[in-house]
């Protein structure tokens, strides 16, 4: 397909509850999309990175010079047969997955498109609906997160994750099991302890979680070995898995028992089926992880999450959760099961993307053509 | 160290003959420079990061951006600092950037050092007067080429001679090399260009008794590295690898290496460079100073840096004459007849701007006044 024009646009999105993670107060989502045009077809692609390099060493700042400077010239009047020649073309740069990401989703949008057929159907999906967990901030003491747990314990939500950062930790834990104890309960420590904080984790090992969140270094594969061996619960990384060789690695290394997908960290949905894949062959199960995103990524992360490896409860809300007024026609709204319907060919969910609300919410917007 | 005002300048000077890696050819750099402002002196950093993200994830623009946005307004949040290691600290929110980083860190050394009165590699811990080069050459269409190279630069003192390689350029050049030269200081630089697969291949390099090869698989990977190490007696070097004292830590456990080539720009500024390599001396692994095409600035602070105790092999310091018809510093560096570069003694980085050359070379400049 012949790619006729780009644009990057950048959007401003309020948070309906701002929220705190060990990095900072999050209140509006500040994102950039990425809108390819080829042949009377749009497809859109949702840049995950946020306003500074707190997840990644990427931000919207260097994802959108990248983007403009790297990327575009790359397609732009190019003829490309679709995500995965685009991928090949993008390997001699290191890196600046979620910029490459924000493009190739936009290209594998344009392939169902001209191929006709769902995303789940593209990717092999066999789920009808995915089921949700829900993922809860840093609160000021332990009744205010446990009246939160009971909320969304009462809507259905499959999975209880808490976030931890030292001095929030294992007393929280032991007080929400005490009051929960059947519950599926994880915690995610986003980086912030060191192999030094071992009798924490140790300790942990008591209160039966299904697993704990990248606890070490962001980068780190080789820690996380030591520490999974030193403690029956799951390890679970997430930004430590930038690609399928880091899986690989981390698989060989013994570093976890559970990955994290977030198909916008390791460079896309062609890189995120490999991952799938090596996983299901060596028994590591999956979840979708989510990075706040608005409805492009929230119903592409639905589909993915539809792969039969996906069997653990994904961090994908509904819009609603993080936003009152989100980018798709219509909503992502969840079931009474507290699942997502993945949209297919035959069931009728079906999601447009909603321009004159990201017309509403642009602070910016570059064309290339 | 009270700063007043920072600049930013953007640079491009053309190379005099195009450099060729795995990646492709290189015809003019393009750099951040960076004067950080105190009372009485100005301290200069560089940003060594490449237009396009080939060497690692970073580039001149997204340097450019992280030091506006977020370096800047972190240093200028303080009154006064006392040590760059201070900033160092407050940096460590933002994940990697490390080249853009360590701009900030290395002019504030340079400002550290001026305002002590001291040489940078007295105020590092240097105790060298004076440190070896080695010279570092791009692929070249044929052996022979190769071999009519390396000899222009025997002959201009060089000992150490590193030469970059991709599949299929590999050991008949190495070999080409050695037969000529005999028992020469001879490296390889595959700059992540093999995988494992290739491991015959390296079976019949460990036959060339090579001085180290340098970063031959993936550009992150710490734990390959650990079957090749353990399956040939050649060091291996590790470069983009290691971009912390961290990663350094884990590649000694493992054993995935022999030697690292330490790159200011790479671990985030000298504050970081410094304690790998303390890290490497403890455990007796020798470490040496590696280049990106550096100007003049860059260059200053190498020469600094390799002057600590365990920077043992000859570093890519090359001549200000070697890469660019003028630089902007001065005086020039110039390498004897034994391929020694003297290590200045003036305060701070030794070297000051030709303000006239600074200008001409600058594309773009902002200040930011605090």
């Amino acid at each position: 397909m012949k790619i006729d024009r780009i644009d990057i646009i950048r959007v401003k999105v309020p948070f309906a509850h701002p929220f705190e993670t060990s990095f900072t107060r999050f209140v509006e989502r500040d994102a950039l999309l990425v809108k390819i045009y080829s042949e009377g077809l749009i497809g859109y692609g949702e840049c995950k990175a946020f306003y500074a390099p707190l997840y990644n060493p990427e931000d919207n700042g260097t994802c959108h010079h990248i983007i403009k400077d790297i990327l575009v010239p790359l397609l732009l009047h190019k003829e490309v047969s679709g995500p995965a020649e685009f991928m090949e073309k993008v390997s001699f740069i290191r890196g600046n997955r979620l910029a490459i990401a924000s493009v190739e989703n936009a290209l594998w949008d344009l392939k169902v498109q001209r191929e006709g057929k769902s995303l789940k159907t593209l990717l092999g999906g066999t789920r009808d609906e995915v089921q949700v967990g829900v993922s809860l901030g840093i609160e000021k003491t332990i009744p205010e997160l446990l009246k939160k747990i009971e909320k969304y314990l009462a809507e259905g939500y499959h999975r209880t994750k808490i976030k931890i950062r030292p001095g929030w930790d294992i007393e929280v834990i032991k007080e929400v099991r005490r009051h929960y104890p059947k519950i599926t309960l994880t915690v995610d420590a986003n980086s912030d302890y060191t192999l030094a904080d071992m009798d924490i984790f140790k300790a942990m090992d008591e209160y039966n979680l299904c697993y704990i969140e990248q606890p070490l270094g962001e980068n780190d594969i080789i820690d996380h070995a030591v520490l999974q061996k030193s403690i029956q619960t799951r390890l679970c990384l997430d930004e430590s898995i930038v690609s399928l060789e880091s899986a690989r690695q981390a698989i060989e290394m013994g570093s976890c028992k559970v990955i994290n997908v977030k198909s916008s960290r390791v460079g896309g949905i062609c890189e995120s089926i490999k991952i799938h894949d090596l996983c299901m062959k060596h028994d590591i199960p999956l979840w979708v992880g989510g990075m706040t995103e608005l409805g492009i990524g929230r119903v592409q992360n639905i589909s993915l999450a539809s792969m039969p490896h996906f069997t653990l409860a994904n961090d994908i809300a509904a819009s609603n959760r993080y936003f009152d007024e989100d980018i798709t026609i219509p909503t992502v709204n969840i079931t009474d099961r507290c699942t997502l319907l993945v949209p297919d060919e035959n069931n009728g969910v079906f999601y447009t993307v909603d321009d004159k609300a990201i017309d509403r919410m642009m602070v910016a917007r570059d064309v290339f053509k | 160290m009270k700063i007043k005002k920072v600049v930013l300048r953007k640079m491009e000077m053309t190379l005099k003959a195009p450099f060729e890696t795995s990646f492709g050819v290189t015809r003019s750099k393009k750099f951040i420079v960076v004067e950080i402002h105190g009372k009485d002196h100005v301290g200069y950093g560089d940003c060594s990061a490449f237009a396009a993200p080939w060497y690692n994830e970073e580039t001149t623009e997204s340097a450019w951006y992280v030091i506006q946005e977020f370096l800047i307004p972190t240093l200028f949040s303080n009154d006064e600092i006392s040590t760059p290691e201070e900033m160092h600290e407050q940096f460590a929110w933002i994940r990697r950037n490390k080249m853009a980083k360590a701009a900030i860190d290395c002019a504030l050394w340079d400002l550290y050092a001026k305002e002590q009165n001291i040489s940078l590699s007295e105020a590092l811990g240097g105790t060298r007067d004076q440190i070896e080069t080695g010279v570092s050459l791009g692929i070249q269409k044929s052996p022979e080429e190769l071999v009519r190279t390396v000899e222009k630069y025997m002959k201009e003192g060089y000992r150490r001679v590193k030469v970059k390689i991709k599949p299929g350029k590999d050991i008949d050049y190495l070999s080409a090399v050695r037969k000529e030269f005999g028992d020469i200081m001879l490296m390889a630089d595959a700059n992540s260009a093999y995988t494992l697969n290739d491991l015959d291949l390296f079976k019949e390099l460990d036959k060339l008794n090579l001085l180290m090869i340098e970063q031959p698989l993936a550009d992150d990977d710490i734990i390959d590295h650990v079957k090749l190490q353990s399956a040939m007696q050649t060091r291996i070097c590790l470069d983009e690898s290691i971009h912390s004292v961290e990663d350094a830590r884990k590649a000694i456990e493992l054993g995935s290496m022999k030697t690292i080539n330490i790159k200011v720009a790479r671990v985030g500024g000298l504050t970081e460079a410094r304690k790998v390599h303390d890290l490497c001396q403890q455990h007796d692994i020798p470490v040496w100073c590696g280049g990106m095409l550096d100007t003049g600035i860059g260059r200053a602070h190498n020469i600094s840096v390799a002057s600590l105790p365990n920077y043992q092999f000859p570093g890519d310091v090359p001549a200000s004459d070697r890469y660019y018809e003028h630089d902007f510093m001065s005086p020039s560096v110039t390498i004897d007849k034994n391929a020694m570069i003297k290590v200045p003694k003036k305060p701070g980085i030794g070297f000051e701007p030709v303000q006239e050359l600074l200008e001409r070379f600058t594309y773009e400049k902002k200040e930011f006044i605090r």
